[in-house]
């Protein structure tokens, strides 16, 4: 497929996308190696701590620094290029955004101290996705890599990353979240007396239902966090712009079933959407075919070969003939799951896509992470 | 039927797991299996496009209960739909809830705590396990909730005990507080992990165990392996088809690679299976990979009488 042939020589950075368990870590790990071999300086940046994709990296664990992938131990090919990895870790990046947008020393301790931020940026999904372009960022700008491949945290209903800053932004925009930092601009604590009638019955009544304290939490909070949005916002918009340069292209990962290429054709058009270069879908864990669909397995034929065969003749004709039946029957099966995952793949097919086999093996070093690479760019 | 047993004498039943293991394919047995033990089941799916009661052929509940069979209840819980009725519940007055919650800067603000749309959802789950006939007995014996696949499939777990480390008083906090009660107590939960007979689904459901065990101190339930390709030969037909070796010829070439194939992939399964069970000390279930396009009622009571004879 042109489109993949070409996409590690025009990208800077490659993004790939994609919901949970298509084994999106493992094909990032495979565009990436893949670059290294061609020439190319690449990092490929993961929020996955599985210890596998580290060990099939060669090394023993995928930490927040960036390691380089000694990659001497690829047997076929004497790569051009230099490989290495990072994991993301989201507290890191947070903890990290809070200390570089902080106007004080003040400000960013009440920040760490804060029980919101703690669970903020340890909890949720979608500081994950934070972090993820937080570091994009750093590594693009350091200009030490050819090539970045980001392989993004799974999601299944939105394109969380491309959402999250804007999400964030919005609720500072709100006029409860301005409220309750001016009153704790105004009052270093939690009053309702400063409130107009209206908004006291506002306020009292989410006070009721997530407990005053709670919103005092809450309110310092928003108000020290609204120190950093400024210095946020602009970041959010510099990746933004970065994101939609003609040298960053962003890969679909899927399965071929129908609810994952489902998912997959919803975050293409989230790409179009936003303006993003779609280069195409990889279809991982596609069973090939064996045997052309119209083609027949000639049983009776395959039986008097076995026959024929001196080292048959003491067994019975009845367990021959029901071995044969097993194998013709797990042929049809095999042949059947890859009649549906095509049938399924018809809604992929105005775009550019490749299919990755299921491999009935594990891919457990370089070697094996390679053959999906070949698949890959073949 | 012994470690079942264990499973159906719970009254919440949290099914957990890695995306992709068939999370909802193993709520969906448990609930038939348990309506067929005559228990009155209600199935929660969890803020999702709702699959359950459309794979059995019924509309979708769209946060709504709806009891789609003689004792078989489907609901898809909905945060949003979640706090309106809690609000309602809380502030006893239809008129000051109108005047907090349906203010669109409320809706908008409260969405953004993080969190509080996971104790919603508990909230309810917690409601409909409360929840009580005319007569006085449980509207529900069974409530199976089929977890959202988050990350590593612990953060809607653990998310509504790190609010209660914020929340002190106020409704939401007394409410976390009995959730936690609840989600603590092994003679009313059982946290049930499932995953595929595969290294990285395996190993993410060996870190899992570990998390609810000694972060969130719940009881655990069963391991349920998934998708396991069975066993295609006994072992006299395995030697038998180990002399066609030297048979040549397209056809039998075809159906020697087909069969390979199955094989490795049997040995494959076999030994995550054996990893599974050695290292995660739970009783496991495991179910047969079935190939079909699409899971039917019959399917689905193939697994349960499966899992009714374990």
């Amino acid at each position: 497929m042109e489109n993949f042939k070409t996409l590690i020589e025009n990208s800077k950075i490659i993004v790939s996308v994609g919901s949970g368990g298509v084994g999106k870590t493992t094909v990032s790990a495979s565009i990436a190696l893949q670059a290294a071999i061609n020439g190319k300086k690449t990092v490929v940046l993961t929020i996955d701590p599985a210890k596998r994709l580290a060990n099939s990296l060669g090394i023993e664990k995928l930490t927040n620094e960036i390691q380089k992938i000694d990659l001497t131990l690829l047997t076929e090919v004497k790569p051009k290029g230099e490989l290495y990895a990072m994991m993301l870790d989201m507290k890191t990046a947070m903890d990290d955004m809070v200390d570089r947008e902080s106007s004080s020393e003040d400000n960013k301790k009440t920040i760490f101290d804060n029980k919101i931020y703690q669970i903020f940026s340890t909890s949720l999904s979608g500081t994950q996705d934070f972090a993820a372009m937080e570091k994009l960022w750093d590594i693009y700008n350091s200009k030490k890599y050819d090539l970045i491949v980001l392989d993004t945290p799974p999601t299944s209903n939105a394109l969380d990353f491309l959402t999250f800053p804007q999400r964030i932004f919005d609720t500072f925009d709100n006029k409860i979240t301005k409220l309750m930092i001016s009153m704790y601009q105004n009052s270093g604590s939690f009053a309702f007396k400063f409130f107009g009638l209206g908004t006291q019955v506002i306020l009292k009544g989410i006070g009721k239902f997530v407990g005053t304290e709670t919103l005092e939490i809450l309110s310092s909070f928003l108000f020290h966090i609204s120190d950093l949005i400024e210095g946020m916002k602009s970041r959010s918009i510099d990746v933004f712009n970065l994101l939609r340069s003609k040298e960053v292209n962003f890969v679909v990962i899927t399965a071929p079933t129908p609810v994952s290429i489902k998912e997959a054709l919803f975050f293409k058009d989230e790409l179009k959407r936003f303006n993003l270069n779609f280069s195409g879908f990889i279809v991982n864990r596609y069973h090939n075919k064996f045997i052309d669909f119209d083609e027949k397995i000639d049983k009776n034929g395959v039986l008097n070969k076995i026959k024929n065969k001196e080292s048959f003749e003491n067994i019975s004709e009845y367990k021959i003939e029901k071995l044969i039946s097993k194998l013709i029957d797990n042929l049809e099966k095999f042949s059947k799951l890859t009649s549906i995952e095509d049938k399924h793949l018809e809604l992929l097919k105005s775009y550019p896509f490749i299919k990755i086999p299921f491999f009935e093996h594990d891919i457990y070093n370089l070697n094996g992470l390679i053959k999906i690479s070949k698949e890959i760019f073949k | 039927m012994n470690k079942n047993k264990e499973l159906f004498n719970k009254r919440v039943i949290v099914v957990t797991g890695k995306g992709g293991v068939g999370k909802t394919t193993v709520s969906t047995v448990i609930a038939i299996a348990a309506k067929k033990l005559g228990k009155k089941v209600l199935i929660c799916e969890v803020n999702t496009k709702e699959k359950i009661a459309p794979a059995l052929g019924y509309k979708e509940s769209n946060g709504i209960v709806q009891e789609i069979e003689n004792n078989l209840s489907t609901v898809n819980i909905i945060p949003n739909k979640a706090m309106e009725e809690y609000g309602l519940m809380i502030l006893k007055s239809k008129f000051i809830y109108n005047t907090v919650f349906n203010n669109k800067y409320v809706k908008k603000f409260l969405s953004a705590i993080p969190g509080l749309s996971e104790i919603l959802i508990w909230g309810k789950i917690r409601f409909h396990e409360q929840e009580k006939l005319k007569n006085g007995q449980n509207k529900y014996d069974i409530i199976i909730v089929d977890a959202p696949a988050t990350g590593h499939g612990i953060s809607f777990l653990k998310l509504p005990i790190a609010i209660l480390s914020i929340l002190q008083k106020g409704a939401l906090a007394k409410e976390g507080k009995e959730l936690y009660v609840l989600l603590t107590d092994e003679t009313k939960t059982s946290i049930n992990i499932v995953t595929i007979p595969e290294e990285l689904p395996v190993n993410e459901a060996r870190e899992l165990v570990d998390v609810v065990k000694k972060e969130l101190a719940m009881p655990l339930g069963n391991l349920f392996i998934n998708s396991n390709v069975g066993k295609l030969f006994s072992s006299q037909e395995l030697s038998l088809y180990k002399t066609l070796k030297n048979l040549d010829g397209d056809s039998v070439n075809i159906l020697k690679k087909a069969t390979n194939y199955r094989l490795n992939r049997e040995k494959l399964n076999q030994k995550y299976i054996k990893i599974a069970i050695d290292h995660i000390d739970l009783p496991s279930v495991i179910f047969p990979y079935l190939f079909v396009e699409k899971f039917e009622r019959k399917d689905f009571e193939y697994l349960a009488d499966i899992l009714l004879k374990n």
